[in-house]
């Protein structure tokens, strides 16, 4: 289990204070895949830092399986370190080193022997799947491939967390799939607690059981993806975007409202109701439906007719299982002002 | 007159007089005694050039290691950052690289007296010679070290390295080919310092070439130093680069 609290982090950077994290509290639960989304420079890197004791927090702890780590130095440091894997984005393996010997590096500098330490970096090769590479050179493997060995290796020391720093953002998406798909597995039979910093929604949708949107250094939204998504906030216009093609302009006069759905309320025939309360068939302007953390999701965008009784439509809608935004007038070009 | 004697009348007097010319040209290189002078003056070049390289190699990489270190800030102790950036970077690399070669070499006459007992010799060169490439093989530590990756760097130390496993099992394996690179760099410009320190009582193959072909005119002498001087610079060039992509596995 991975605990931060109130942790705050301040540089001085060109004679001036920055407050790179501001109280930024997290809990993961054990065997739990946890998400932190963010633009760049929104603190993701800052706080990876902190989570791995590269950076030491201003105020605030973080806490591992108990242990608070962010006060060690010295030994204890390098020991509580031993207990966290990090998965970097480009996965910054030793190019001096083979496969076998870069996911050996862990169990080498802890002092295990030899035969001992060679045994079980293979046996980690081959749990990510790239049996036979043992002796290859990291410049003769691709990108996906270094980054199981990346993987390989952050797992070798036998951490009870994973943190993942944009763990396929230098990746094509054929690998960035092989990759979130291992964690996936790391999880399930080493049953780690996972924590993966991304900028990619789509990664979020594909491996996290929980997510938090980081945004200029405070969590803003926090929750299981289906609380986050239901609750209709930044993160489910990120998560759940509605396609931009396929957005037909507002024309003036006319009110779109973007309607929401989650689960079971995804059946129901929404543009129907507000039709039927209208009095005319009204044309959806926009829609995505997808499928979030084993459950469904609908997002529609429709368009009312100038003089509709835009309340009452809401009200029906409201009533019917979905969320509802407020009105979004049509503004001189034809976008929607939110 | 027939044509065969006019051309004998007019082409054997040219022939006699460039022939003598030659012979006295390669003259010098026909006795036994100089092929021993340049053997041992060869023999003596290599000692100076081979204990010079071990010790310029052993200590620079020490130094070219706390220098790299300093720089960066955060692996070594507060107190040795300070030291090394005071003491190491400015007073010995910086100054010891100002002063020319030359002159370098002659203040150092006396610590040579102290040191080996004598000024004299191969031997006693290696010390001047030593103590003028170490600065120089210390620089090109610093920034082969330098071009190691950062993130590999954190890399080591979030998996839990120590100092001394950060530099001994990352940082130096890393910049393994940039260092075999520095070596050669510092072996060849060894070959022409200890040329020098030959003229200071050295000996060695750049005394023979000054006091054969420079003092006595024996110019062939000169060549032959030459032509030895070039293809031993090759060869260890050729070397060299042979080992750098040895190690290379980037």
């Amino acid at each position: 289990m991975i605990t931060v609290s109130h942790l705050s982090k301040e540089f001085v950077s060109a004679g001036r204070n920055v407050r790179a994290l501001e109280d930024v509290s997290l809990t993961v639960p054990d065997a739990e895949i946890h998400g932190i989304v963010g633009q760049s420079g929104a603190g993701k890197s800052t706080l990876v830092r902190c989570l791995t004791l590269l950076e030491t927090p201003s105020s605030g702890t973080v806490t591992i399986n108990g242990e608070d780590v962010a006060a060690l130095t010295g030994a204890q440091l390098q020991q509580a370190r031993r207990r966290i894997g990090l998965v970097f984005q480009h996965a910054n393996l030793f190019d001096a080193r083979t496969a076998l010997d870069n996911v050996a590096y862990p169990l080498e500098i802890a002092g295990v022997s030899r035969s001992e330490r060679r045994a079980k970096a293979s046996e980690l090769l081959e749990l990510v799947g790239l049996k036979g590479t043992e002796k290859a050179y990291p410049a003769q493997l691709s990108g996906g491939q270094k980054q199981r060995v990346g993987i390989a290796r952050a797992l070798a020391a036998e951490p009870s967390v994973l943190l993942c720093d944009e763990p396929t953002s230098a990746l094509d998406p054929a690998s960035t799939a092989e990759v979130l798909q291992l964690i996936k597995d790391v999880r399930d039979r080493l049953g780690l607690t996972v924590l993966v910093i991304t900028h990619e929604m789509s990664v979020v949708k594909t491996l996290c059981d929980s997510v938090s949107l980081l945004q200029s250094g405070s969590i803003v939204e926090s929750g299981s993806v289906e609380d986050v998504v239901a609750s209709n906030g930044q993160l489910t216009r990120q998560l759940v975007p509605l396609p931009d093609l396929s957005v037909t302009p507002v024309r003036p006069g006319e009110t779109a409202l973007d309607v929401l759905a989650v689960g079971d309320a995804v059946d129901r025939p929404f543009v129907a109701e507000a039709s039927r309360v209208v009095g005319t068939d009204l044309p959806v302007l926009a829609g995505s439906i997808e499928t979030l953390a084993g459950g469904r999701v609908s997002r529609l965008r429709i368009a009312l007719p100038a003089g509709a009784d835009v309340d009452a439509v809401r009200a029906a809608l409201v009533g019917h299982g979905a969320q509802v935004s407020a009105p979004l007038a049509a503004t001189t070009d034809g976008e929607v002002a939110a | 007159m027939s044509a065969a004697i006019l051309g004998h009348a007019l082409t054997s007097p040219a022939a006699t007089v460039a022939a003598p010319a030659a012979s006295e040209f390669w003259a010098p290189l026909r006795s036994k005694g100089i092929w021993k002078a340049i053997w041992t003056a060869f023999g003596e070049t290599m000692t100076m050039v081979v204990v010079s390289g071990i010790a310029t190699v052993i200590v620079g990489l020490v130094l070219g290691v706390l220098l790299w270190a300093g720089a960066r800030g955060g692996i070594l102790p507060k107190w040795l950052d300070t030291v090394v950036n005071v003491v190491l970077s400015w007073i010995i690399v910086n100054i010891t690289r100002s002063i020319p070669y030359a002159i370098l070499m002659l203040t150092l006459i006396p610590f040579t007296r102290i040191l080996v007992g004598t000024s004299i010799g191969p031997l006693a060169a290696t010390v001047a010679l030593s103590i003028g490439t170490i600065p120089f093989f210390a620089r090109l530590v610093e920034s082969a070290l330098r071009e190691v990756d950062r993130g590999k760097l954190d890399a080591a130390a979030v998996m839990g390295s120590s100092r001394w496993q950060l530099i001994t099992k990352v940082v130096l394996p890393e910049a393994r080919p940039a260092l075999v690179a520095a070596v050669t760099t510092t072996v060849v410009t060894l070959v022409g310092y200890s040329a020098m320190a030959g003229l200071i009582g050295g000996g060695g193959l750049g005394r023979l070439a000054y006091n054969y072909g420079y003092q006595r005119f024996e110019w062939s002498i000169m060549l032959v130093v030459l032509v030895i001087m070039v293809v031993l610079v090759q060869l260890i060039q050729f070397l060299g680069d042979r080992l750098t992509r040895l190690v290379d596995h980037r």
